[in-house]
């Protein structure tokens, strides 16, 4: 529904042969091709150990690729950023957005002041940079007034929204969400979902959103890329991946997943042990 | 019903700031009930409270009966047998075991301490590891904590709580920070070992369809009170406070993309940041004006033990048009 049109210039993440290796230690992404195109959302899904977070932190500049390309708005980040310019530029194109936002938000800097800097950062005049903070709160659902407070003062969701608006501040053409809505509360989740929809369709951009909640997966995402181990083993459209699984380790995932009716199943041999 | 756990009443202050109010229900032999809440909510210091595993400079009131006798008044020397009659299971495991004794040491101090055959003890460890879905126990018992995943780490937690044979398991959001997968094998494997032995369980989640999955009953709470208490059938299929409805349709559907998913606006609150009336009545969709200020008695309602001045037109559906619907019961 989200892309029609899916020409070349639509892609606004391209991963190829993407491998990663830390030292001489186990691969820990091997051999990972999808694209993200504008508009719509990948959805990056797995277990611990799934690589799904390095593959975001390689896109983000965080790490380098071991080999392969993984490639932004047309430039190849499989190495990391050479110059404060280079870095101020990939900015503007990707964001990243953690689970928790604590870890990145100033304690002691007020919202909007953070929010500031971040708008500074990309470019915004000076005179009109005010305006922006209170645009990008709005965009958020988010009041002025919350931009007057400290971090700890917020909650979880209030603090999640700002860690989105900081980081459409420079207006990227692709946000990464890093189990950006994990932590939240089920009620405030769905709202942070809604958000992030509404967002989409608004400003256009792109999420690759890395989750291992299959729910949200089905709220969010266009197209699926199931890993384990680094490796994948299905993507497609969200449709057939959930609908239709072709892998079992899909089938184990999704059947693993509560939802109304839902009986927790073991999958140990020694479950029929006698005692 | 003769219980086995029993709440009367019971409150919480921590150094003056209100924790819970009245919270009351029963857990019978055998049973396991779901407490289920969102952050703030007060279910996991509900829960401690049976073991009195409060936090300095609590105040409780009222009682928290396990097999008649209160837990809130009793002497010091006699805790440690109360406790003996609990499993207790928490989120992460590397906080509850030493980690420079290797795994076996661990399942074997019991024995060690009482006494017990150690080579008895040892065969019994080996079992209940294997049934908690570990494939070379032997191997395991000689590793060290930090050698073992959280996944694996957590399933030697359970082995060892359920290897005493409590009459009561207290879980505190015990496999939230496990994979999906091993969350399902591990609350299958341990299900089956606890209704083998009788024992019954307190569940603290935030996760209304894992509760429901693994529960025969349901205490939904929200800002330090008790909201609805119902079987996890009723809960699923009718639930009657507007607050477990928001619950319910606020998880998303696993089936179908959304336009928008239905939620509870606003963020929860702890109890201190309540008023006299019902806690849930700043974020409620159907509130009015008496919901502020007086607190609705808890009542039967539809199968329902609930809190709420607008109970009935709920339970007939006269509001449904206000209240968010969960997307599989629509």
């Amino acid at each position: 529904m989200s892309h029609e049109s899916t020409g070349v210039d639509d892609v606004v993440i391209e991963v190829e042969h993407l491998v990663k290796r830390y030292g001489s230690g186990p691969v820990v992404v091997d051999d990972v091709s999808f694209t993200v195109r504008r508009c719509s959302t990948t959805a990056l899904v797995g277990e611990s150990g799934a690589g799904k977070s390095t593959i975001g932190a390689i896109l983000s500049g965080l790490a380098s690729a071991t080999s392969g390309r993984a490639v932004v708005c047309g430039e190849d980040r499989s190495v990391a950023a050479r110059s404060a310019r280079d870095r101020r530029r990939r900015g503007g194109q990707l964001q990243l957005v953690p689970q928790d936002p604590y870890t990145t938000l100033d304690p002691s800097q007020r919202i909007g002041a953070a929010l500031q800097e971040a708008v500074a950062l990309g470019g915004v005049p000076r005179a009109a940079q005010e305006a922006r903070v209170a645009e990008l709160l709005d965009l958020v659902g988010l009041s002025e007034s919350h931009a007057r407070l400290v971090p700890r003062s917020l909650s979880g969701g209030q603090r999640q929204r700002v860690a989105i608006a900081r980081a459409l501040a420079t207006s990227p053409e692709v946000l990464v969400l890093d189990e950006a809505v994990s932590a939240l509360d089920v009620s405030v989740q769905a709202q942070v979902l809604n958000v992030l929809n509404r967002l989409q369709r608004d400003l256009g951009t792109a999420y690759l959103f890395v989750t291992h909640d299959l729910g949200v997966v089905r709220q969010v995402a266009d197209d699926v890329v199931v890993l384990r181990g680094g490796v994948i083993v299905e993507q497609g459209p969200v449709d057939r991946v959930l609908g239709a699984p072709q892998h079992e380790y899909t089938r184990l995932l999704l059947d693993s997943t509560p939802r109304p009716d839902w009986v927790p199943v073991s999958r140990s041999p020694q479950q029929s042990t006698a005692p | 019903m003769n219980a086995l756990a029993d709440y009367r009443d019971l409150g919480l202050e921590i150094g003056g700031v209100p924790i819970l109010r009245g919270v009351s229900f029963a857990v019978a032999p055998g049973e396991a009930v779901g407490l289920v809440g969102e952050s703030g909510s007060g279910k996991s210091m509900t829960l401690r409270a049976l073991a009195r595993l409060l936090p300095d400079r609590s105040r409780t009131t009222g009682e928290v009966l396990l097999d008649g006798t209160d837990t809130l008044t009793l002497p010091k020397g006699r805790l440690r047998a109360h406790r003996r009659d609990l499993g207790m299971v928490f989120q992460d495991p590397r906080a509850a075991i030493n980690p420079v004794h290797t795994v076996g040491s661990f399942l074997l101090e019991r024995a060690r301490d009482t006494g017990d055959d150690l080579e008895d003890a040892r065969e019994r460890a080996t079992s209940m590891l294997r049934r908690m879905g570990i494939g070379d126990p032997e191997r395991r018992m000689a590793q060290y904590p930090f050698e073992l995943s959280g996944g694996l780490l957590q399933r030697v937690m359970i082995a060892s709580v359920l290897m005493e044979r409590p009459r009561l398991l207290l879980a505190d959001e015990p496999t939230t920070a496990l994979d999906v997968t091993t969350q399902s094998d591990v609350l299958a494997l341990a299900g089956e070992l606890r209704r083998e032995a009788g024992t019954a369980m307190l569940l603290v989640t935030h996760d209304l369809d894992l509760a429901n999955a693994v529960c025969d009953r349901i205490v939904v709470m929200y800002g330090g009170r008790v909201l609805e208490t119902a079987s996890t059938i009723d809960i699923a299929s009718r639930p009657v406070h507007p607050y477990t409805r928001g619950l319910l349709a606020s998880r998303p559907p696993l089936t179908r993309r959304l336009d928008v998913i239905p939620v509870v606006p606003g963020t929860p609150v702890a109890a201190s940041a309540t008023g006299p009336g019902c806690p849930f009545a700043s974020r409620c969709p159907v509130a009015v004006g008496m919901c502020a200020t007086e607190l609705p008695e808890e009542r039967t309602v539809a199968g329902s033990l609930v809190r709420c001045h607008r109970a009935d037109e709920v339970a007939a559906g006269e509001l449904d048009a206000k209240l968010p619907l969960r997307e599989e019961v629509r």
